[in-house]
């Protein structure tokens, strides 16, 4: 089949399925919404991300002086292990935005 | 309007709880810019609360008082935000943020002199002309007390109400903090501002510290401030008022009977609240 | 008393460097011991506020280097990058940058893809909610015409290229997962899409004729030439299958 056959049997295809393609993985997600809303426990917000970067809170730690940069590191790096010879620091990926 | 009575701030920890059953809230207050995305779970939430509860927006990035650096854009998103939600309310606070370099992204205690009275009344101004609507400005919480000023704090609060036709968000904890920070007589703010422009109320929990009282916003409200807020209702009416609480966030029935407690001094006091 | 011009750049600068606190201090009453002490306080604010929308962007970079590092590194990261909005949402934008060229991270290659990524997951979250597909520009369209057809992605997908498990790191770290936490990094190169069905933002590996297909799509590709790029990456590409597939996942919006 050449280039012209195949992407006009595809669209076809779309054609045929018309409004009902498109609605699953939304239903699938929006269903799965309303569950987390539902089962979380008051306290814990275990639905994916929790972003409020915005309050009108006070901080209870004081700064006086930034340090020289001295933290350990102490998190799941130490499990992550493996060659970390391959690419370089820095390296920029390809990235696109849709 | 109907009366509000005594609400809370709707948190993420917290959406469960709402999505599952109506919870016993007057009404809810959210931070404008976390719903300044295009799309996404918060915003849709909030539209689902919308339909059940008053809303109030309560703006906590547009620096009013910044002599620069001054955001027109973030204006435009607080626009946006409230020509979609419709809410009861939209609050500000008195404070600044930025410099023409950078924005120092927290809510900066501005000294009480007449230029920054002026530049507050045209900036309020600015505001409720973009949202065609008039807006709450709110008395912040300082930890330092500028060695200057032409106004008492109830004093330069009145001024900017008088020109701008503004109404108040008086935070009831904030004053009780600069109370014990700088030694400002809270009662004596309250009785500087005009009774009828108080429009919303705030209490929270702070942190005492040896170098004094941080507003952290995570915990009960202590006596002393339930104490002022009496002395609030007694001038100002039943104002709607909101529990807050952003870090070190409880189970929400702990936020509810912190609204209930401002309930029932509501009722307590004014029998028409309910 | 200096302007409010002044006044402000002399309490900004004292924030920014505890070490131009000196200007700072005459604007102040009370004792100078208690200045510097609630000085602090606003640094700590400042610092603390910037570093909580940073933790919010990039959960797993934070769970992979441990809070306490996570926190240093966004003291570092302010210090190099002002901030310009009362947005903090908008924070963490110069963060990937900052990663790649941070030399106590450097044993970590994979990290800067990471935080690339969380970034992408970042924007889609906040992004505008998908439309359901919307047909209309294929009705009475001639078939010959059908290869001119631009897909159009949803806001906030976006493709990251990697030679690291990109998909597999963002798996591990997702708070309901409960499997084992097991990870190849020298599993060769990862090719994901960053996406938001509805809610929860979604990141999946895709096989290499399906990651060209939508790459050259994000890029406002034709048909014809979103194809090409795809079959060129994979001889076996079933344009049928994935038009269904992305389409359902709501990730190709229209065809315009």
């Amino acid at each position: 089949m050449n280039r012209d056959m195949i992407i006009r049997t595809a669209l076809a295809g779309v054609l045929a399925a018309g409004v009902s393609i498109g609605a699953t993985a939304f239903a699938q997600d929006a269903k799965g919404m309303e569950k987390c809303w539902g089962v979380a426990k008051a306290g814990k917000n275990d639905c994916g991300s929790n972003k409020t970067a915005h309050s009108c809170a006070g901080q209870s730690k004081k700064n006086y002086d930034p340090n020289d940069f001295k933290a350990v590191k102490a998190g799941t790096c130490e499990k992550m292990g493996g060659s970390l010879t391959q690419g370089e620091p820095g390296r920029l990926a390809k990235q696109k935005m849709g | 309007m109907p009366a509000l009575g005594a609400g809370i701030g709707l948190r993420a920890p917290h959406y469960a709880d709402f999505a599952a059953a109506p919870q016993p809230t007057g009404w809810l207050e959210v931070h404008s810019e976390n719903y300044f995305g295009a799309g996404g779970r918060d915003l849709q939430m909030l539209e689902r609360v919308r339909r059940d509860y008053p809303v109030s927006l309560h703006g906590v990035g547009l620096g009013l008082g910044s002599a620069q650096g001054w955001d027109e854009g973030h204006l435009g998103k607080l626009v946006a935000l409230v020509d979609r939600v419709q809410p009861a309310l939209v609050s500000e606070h008195l404070s600044w943020n930025a410099t023409a370099e950078d924005n120092l992204n927290d809510l900066l205690p501005l000294p009480r002199t007449r230029e920054a009275l002026a530049l507050l009344a045209s900036r309020v101004q600015r505001v409720q002309d973009r949202l065609r609507r008039r807006i709450l400005v709110e008395n912040v919480s300082a930890y330092l007390e500028f060695a200057e000023g032409d106004f008492g704090e109830g004093e330069f609060i009145a001024e900017l109400v008088r020109r701008t036709g503004c109404g108040v968000l008086l935070d009831v904890n904030n004053l009780y903090v600069n109370q014990m920070n700088h030694g400002t007589d809270a009662v004596a703010v309250m009785l500087a501002v005009p009774t009828a422009s108080v429009k919303e109320i705030h209490l929270a929990g702070h942190l005492r510290t040896e170098d004094g009282l941080i507003d952290t916003h995570g915990d009960r409200v202590v006596d002393a401030v339930w104490q002022l807020y009496r002395t609030a209702l007694d001038r100002f009416g039943p104002v709607p008022t909101l529990i807050e609480w952003d870090t070190d966030i409880p189970p929400l029935p702990v936020l509810l009977g912190e609204a209930a407690k401002a309930r029932a001094l509501m009722e307590d006091r004014h029998a028409v609240a309910a | 008393m200096p302007s409010l011009h002044e006044l402000q750049a002399r309490f900004a600068a004292a924030l920014n460097d505890a070490k131009q606190t000196q200007p700072a201090t005459r604007l102040f009453s009370g004792p100078r011991a208690m200045t510097l002490a609630r000085l602090a306080i606003y640094r700590g604010n400042v610092h603390g506020n910037r570093a909580n929308a940073l933790a919010g962007a990039y959960p797993i970079a934070r769970k992979i280097v441990g809070d306490e590092f996570f926190d240093a590194m966004a003291r570092e990261y302010a210090r190099g990058h002002r901030s310009r909005c009362g947005d903090l949402n908008e924070y963490g934008e110069y963060f990937p940058d900052f990663v790649a060229a941070f030399p106590h991270t450097a044993d970590l290659p994979y990290l800067p893809d990471v935080v690339r990524m969380e970034w992408l997951a970042h924007r889609a979250y906040y992004a505008a909610d998908p439309a359901p597909f919307d047909a209309s520009a294929l009705a009475g369209l001639p078939t010959e015409r059908y290869g001119g057809l631009r897909p159009r992605l949803a806001g906030g997908c976006a493709l990251l290229e990697s030679a690291w498990p990109l998909g597999r790191i963002w798996t591990l770290h997702q708070d309901d997962y409960g499997g084992a936490f097991e990870i190849d990094l020298d599993a060769g190169p990862d090719r994901v899409l960053i996406h938001r069905p509805a809610w929860r933002v979604q990141v999946c590996s895709l096989a290499p004729g399906d990651f060209r297909f939508l790459e050259s799509a994000s890029c406002g590709a034709t048909l014809d030439d979103a194809f090409e790029a795809a079959a060129a990456a994979d001889a076996d590409f079933d344009l049928s299958r994935a038009l269904t597939r992305w389409i359902d996942a709501r990730v190709i919006e229209n065809l315009v």
